[in-house]
């Protein structure tokens, strides 16, 4: 990270910033993995920036809403959740769990964000959790779009689409939101665990994600190395775990009324 | 009544319902780290509950599970593995040294109800599954 930044831009106590002037080709994605069950998105997005070798560009800040944290990298300061791109695909890695209270103002900032730089996708990447996934051998990918354009994405693969369920958390005001301001939001969810990291969700994911983007992700050193993984993220799947459960994640489990 | 008349009486009736006294609050464990510096790894996991058993899975990646232990002592569960090789991490987090990971170690307080004649310890990839039965009537 250098400074000055390039841009920076606070919206409502979360602060979004570039610290080098990139411009993203058409069509652009946005990709997020903000952490969630079985930390799918965020395993699935730095998987990406080490396979793809990314650039570090910016990233979101809030000294309202976050914990008090510097990411130290080579002896410098990150972000706490940081962006980085290659040709025209962004991508959203965390380093922390998100905070309950932070949920809204950072879900309505990205999407801001993402209106005024011009992406013409979000893909939201999600865990959608379920209580027998240690006895699937392949989890499933189903997909959730704002509209038809999101939708279009998927619509020469074969997955299912998410029709009935409750979504709680970012990415869930995140596409209501999208759904309000048409902006095209697509959501990639994963059958996972609720509170163990599933790196190979995160691989089914990307094979689909490869697709969507029309960018190749090799998901093979993901794989080998899916157990490191597991163990290098316990700490943050715990944080998340604490943070779903006062966000009310368990409302994921519920059958809604209307039609159950 | 003094505070520390209060607190030996607040221990003493937790003890005779049979609770147990947290040593640390929760507040307190969410900043201790999930690993010692002689290289013990705490790893994930959860407890399910059921109407006649409770289900306990613990995430082991990488564990060597010719080496698993568990064990139980009074309502204590204790899972032990080691790790099929070390673990190094090298100028990371608050301790700017090289620390290796041997071994994983967690120790699980039970529910008061648990019958443990009925007791059960599956694999299922890099999890184990324990099955501790339930008493009905408590």
């Amino acid at each position: 990270m250098s400074y000055p930044y390039y841009y920076e831009e606070v919206f409502d106590g979360i602060t979004i910033f570039e610290t080098k002037i990139v411009e993203i080709p058409k069509p652009s994605y946005m990709v997020l993995g903000l952490p969630d069950a079985g930390l799918v998105g965020s395993i699935s997005v730095s998987h990406m920036v080490r396979t793809l070798k990314m650039e570090e560009f910016g990233g979101i800040e809030s000294y309202r809403f976050f914990p008090p944290v510097a990411v130290i990298h080579e002896g410098k300061p990150h972000a706490p959740i940081r962006f980085f791109y290659k040709d025209n695909v962004v991508v959203v890695v965390p380093e922390i769990a998100i905070p309950p209270q932070a949920i809204y103002p950072l879900s309505l900032a990205i999407l801001d964000y993402a209106q005024k730089r011009g992406f013409d996708y979000i893909i939201s990447i999600t865990g959608a959790p379920v209580p027998n996934r240690m006895n699937l051998d392949k989890p499933r990918i189903y997909w959730l779009a704002s509209n038809d354009r999101a939708a279009k994405l998927v619509s020469e693969l074969k997955i299912d689409q998410f029709k009935e369920g409750l979504l709680v958390g970012p990415y869930a005001i995140i596409f209501k939101e999208s759904v309000k301001r048409r902006v095209s939001n697509l959501l990639l969810l994963a059958e996972t665990f609720m509170e163990f990291p599933d790196p190979e969700a995160a691989a089914k994911v990307l094979e689909v994600l490869s697709k969507v983007i029309g960018v190749k992700v090799d998901v093979a050193k993901l794989l080998e190395e899916a157990e490191l993984i597991k163990i290098k993220t316990r700490e943050l799947m715990k944080h998340t775990t604490q943070s779903l459960a006062r966000m009310g994640k368990g409302y994921e489990y519920q059958m809604p009324l209307l039609y159950a | 009544m003094s505070f520390d008349e209060l607190s030996r009486l607040r221990r003493r009736i937790r003890e005779l319902l049979g609770e147990y006294e947290p040593v640390l609050d929760e507040s307190w464990r969410e900043v201790t780290p999930m690993w010692t510096s002689d290289g013990v790894l705490e790893p994930l996991f959860s407890i399910y509950e059921y109407p006649d058993h409770y289900v306990i899975v613990v995430d082991l990646p990488g564990a060597d599970f010719s080496t698993l232990s568990v064990d139980v002592k009074g309502r204590r569960l204790v899972v032990r593995c080691r790790l099929k090789e070390e673990v190094v991490f090298s100028r990371w987090g608050t301790i700017q040294r090289e620390i290796r990971f041997r071994e994983y170690m967690r120790a699980i307080d039970l529910p008061q109800d648990v019958d443990l004649s009925k007791f059960n310890v599956e694999r299922k990839g890099t999890m184990v599954v324990i099955v501790v039965g339930r008493k009905l009537e408590f």
